[in-house]
């Protein structure tokens, strides 16, 4: 069972490494956030916060496919999810999203922001816990 | 009638007279006029002794509860902080309240309730369940898509200023101590009094809310129905209730499995929370109005993707159990070696590769000697722990190639393929050299002839196992010679 989970884990970590230097390439090479039909002019101050996170979870993802260590894990998790959340929080607030109310698109965005942003809380309030229950 | 008897009584009578207290309490919230300062008293009174029960009850739980039912003592103080400043805004200073001082402390009880839920899970169950991760988020969504249309979608589009965002952001994070409230029920077991008061207090407390923040968006908030309040005092004294009750000291108790399994009742409810989105886009569609369409289907979509995750995560758990119903079925619990089911089994597969291609076969059947006498005179454990050295020491000197089995009882079996009788014959010396002193072992040993079954040469080698033991035990004596093939 440890075999299969620790390769279970760097099936993750390699798709977290993927998509998370995908979407760097996308937002900041070819074609760059400025290219993006969907996006207003507005998204510009949130583009570094975007960044950030995605750099952050390239990183950990990279450490953490060589040192698997609950530790880095788990302070991964609450570095990635705190950054996901203040990312959302902007998003909402901002909504640099050219979509138009009637077909509804901007609600499910919103709705998919406000899902990151209570998994993000509870990815963190877990975490935590988990982490009080490894020191007890 | 003795004294615990009579304390148990005077404990029920107690008890049915707070719930008597407490219904006929909320039924005056009700009465009294909307937005009254008789209503804002009797709500205020009615939390005030709530939460004053809850937390002299929770400073007195034992040192493992004490944590979690302190933090939802932080909880409810801090919402009550929150009503007593909501209240002196809107009647003391006629301010309004909303969005205000009060939702600061409204948004930090969250976070003691959001920990406390957390914490609670962990101790039953490990935290990192994806299946009852699943079941929760599934349950969740599908309260979201039916509180879509009336609440969640006209509040999220009216969410520009900041009172509407302070509005939508109460039922985001109603959601999210929804989720949790599922994934703690959802930990299995049976659920206690405490936990069912506690998931109802929870669930009576979001539904306030979501009515509260609808309401507010459009109505004056001091004509605001008094039942909205009742509702509120509900979620308080139903905590206050859920501490009292059976089973609140124990509520942290490990329950010691995964929810990977899953009830039939979880199914059924796992296979209603999908089809809620479709069912919602059915009756939108006959009516001529989908309106929400795109945001459902999308949840629907999600929805759907997770209970697959969760069938394919029940079918892992499915074939893991069997792989360890058919090892244990197969393996001798003392000796860790294969059984006699196991023994029969292969045997049997051999003999249809037999039949099929051919091979060299030889079986031997040795017995530890006087194993009965040595039983008798150290005892059963010191005659399990020998058979379990012995096997081990066994499974040492075999090649890897050779199938080793218990038998029954004292008796072992091994069987060779693709080895002469000769090479069969010195491996058994080796093997029984390697018997732990002061143990002994006779060995009957033989080949397979040609067109022979292989029972047959099972019975040959038990009578050679005879023979050994005829012969003054502690030998090998080999039944049958195969004739060379030409």
């Amino acid at each position: 069972m440890a075999t299969g989970r620790s390769s279970g884990s760097r099936i993750t970590y390699l798709l977290a490494i993927a998509a998370s230097a995908g979407l760097l390439y996308v937002v900041d090479r070819s074609p760059g956030w400025e290219h993006l039909a969907t996006l207003t002019p507005e998204v510009a101050p949130i583009v570094p916060w975007v960044n950030a996170l995605l750099l952050v979870t390239l990183a950990s993802s990279i450490i953490l496919l060589f040192v698997d260590s609950p530790g880095l894990r788990n302070l991964a998790a609450i570095v990635v999810s705190a950054l996901a959340i203040w990312v959302a929080f902007r998003l909402l607030i901002v909504f640099p999203f050219d979509y138009d109310q009637v077909s509804g698109q901007g609600t499910v965005i919103r709705v998919v922001l406000a899902a990151i942003m209570i998994g993000g809380i509870l990815a963190i309030i877990v975490t935590f816990a988990h982490l009080r229950r490894s020191d007890a | 009638m003795d004294g615990s008897a009579r304390t148990a009584e005077s404990r029920s009578t107690l008890r049915y007279g707070a719930v008597v207290a407490a219904v006929l309490a909320l039924a005056a919230i009700i009465a009294v006029p909307d937005g009254s300062r008789a209503s804002v008293f009797l709500t205020l009174a009615v939390e005030v002794v709530a939460v004053a029960v809850f937390v002299a009850v929770a400073v007195r739980m034992p040192p493992q509860n004490r944590g979690v039912w302190s933090l939802l003592a932080a909880n409810l103080l801090l919402v009550l902080v929150g009503d007593l400043v909501y209240d002196v805004m809107l009647y003391g200073f006629g301010l309004d309240p909303f969005p205000s001082w009060p939702d600061v402390f409204y948004f930090a009880a969250y976070v003691p309730q959001a920990v406390a839920l957390v914490l609670l899970i962990g101790r039953r169950q490990r935290i990192w369940d994806l299946s009852a991760w699943i079941d929760a988020t599934v349950a969740t969504a599908a309260v979201f898509v039916i509180g879509a249309p009336i609440i969640f979608v006209p509040m999220i589009d009216a969410a520009t200023d900041l009172p509407s965002v302070v509005a939508v952001a109460y039922p985001i994070l109603d959601l999210m101590i929804l989720a949790l409230l599922a994934r703690l029920v959802f930990s299995g077991g049976r659920p206690s009094a405490a936990l069912l008061l506690l998931g109802a207090s929870v669930a009576v407390s979001l539904l306030a809310d979501l009515v509260y923040n609808a309401l507010a968006l459009t109505s004056d908030l001091s004509e605001m129905p008094s039942a909205v309040d009742a509702l509120f005092s509900a979620g308080t004294v139903l905590m206050a209730f859920a501490i009292t009750s059976s089973g609140a000291g124990s509520l942290s108790q490990p329950l010691g499995r995964d929810a990977a399994m899953i009830s039939p009742a979880r199914m059924i409810a796992l296979g209603v929370g999908a089809l809620v989105g479709p069912t919602i886009l059915v009756v939108q569609a006959s009516q001529g109005d989908h309106p929400d369409m795109l945001l459902i289907a999308c949840v629907t979509v999600a929805v759907n993707a997770l209970v697959v995750c969760r069938v394919l995560l029940l079918l892992r758990t499915v074939r893991v159990q069997e792989e360890q119903l058919d090892e244990i079925a197969r393996t001798d619990a003392l000796t860790g070696l294969p059984n006699r089911r196991s023994w029969d089994f292969t045997l049997a597969r051999t003999a249809s590769a037999l039949e099929s291609g051919g091979g060299s076969i030889v079986i031997a059947i040795a017995d530890l000697d006087r194993f009965k006498e040595y039983n008798d005179e150290l005892g059963h454990r010191a005659g399990d722990d020998l058979l379990a050295s012995c096997a081990a020491r066994w499974r040492q000197a075999l090649p890897k190639e050779a199938f080793l089995a218990r038998y029954g009882g004292e008796e072992f079996a091994v069987l060779f393929t693709d080895s002469s009788l000769e090479e069969a014959v010195a491996i058994m010396e080796a093997m029984r050299a390697a018997t732990p002193t002061p143990a002994t072992v006779s060995v009957g040993l033989s080949g397979l002839g040609r067109d022979e079954r292989l029972e047959r040469a099972f019975e040959r080698a038990d009578t050679a196992l005879y023979q050994a033991k005829a012969d003054g035990r502690d030998r090998i004596v080999v039944g049958y010679a195969p004739e060379p093939e030409r």
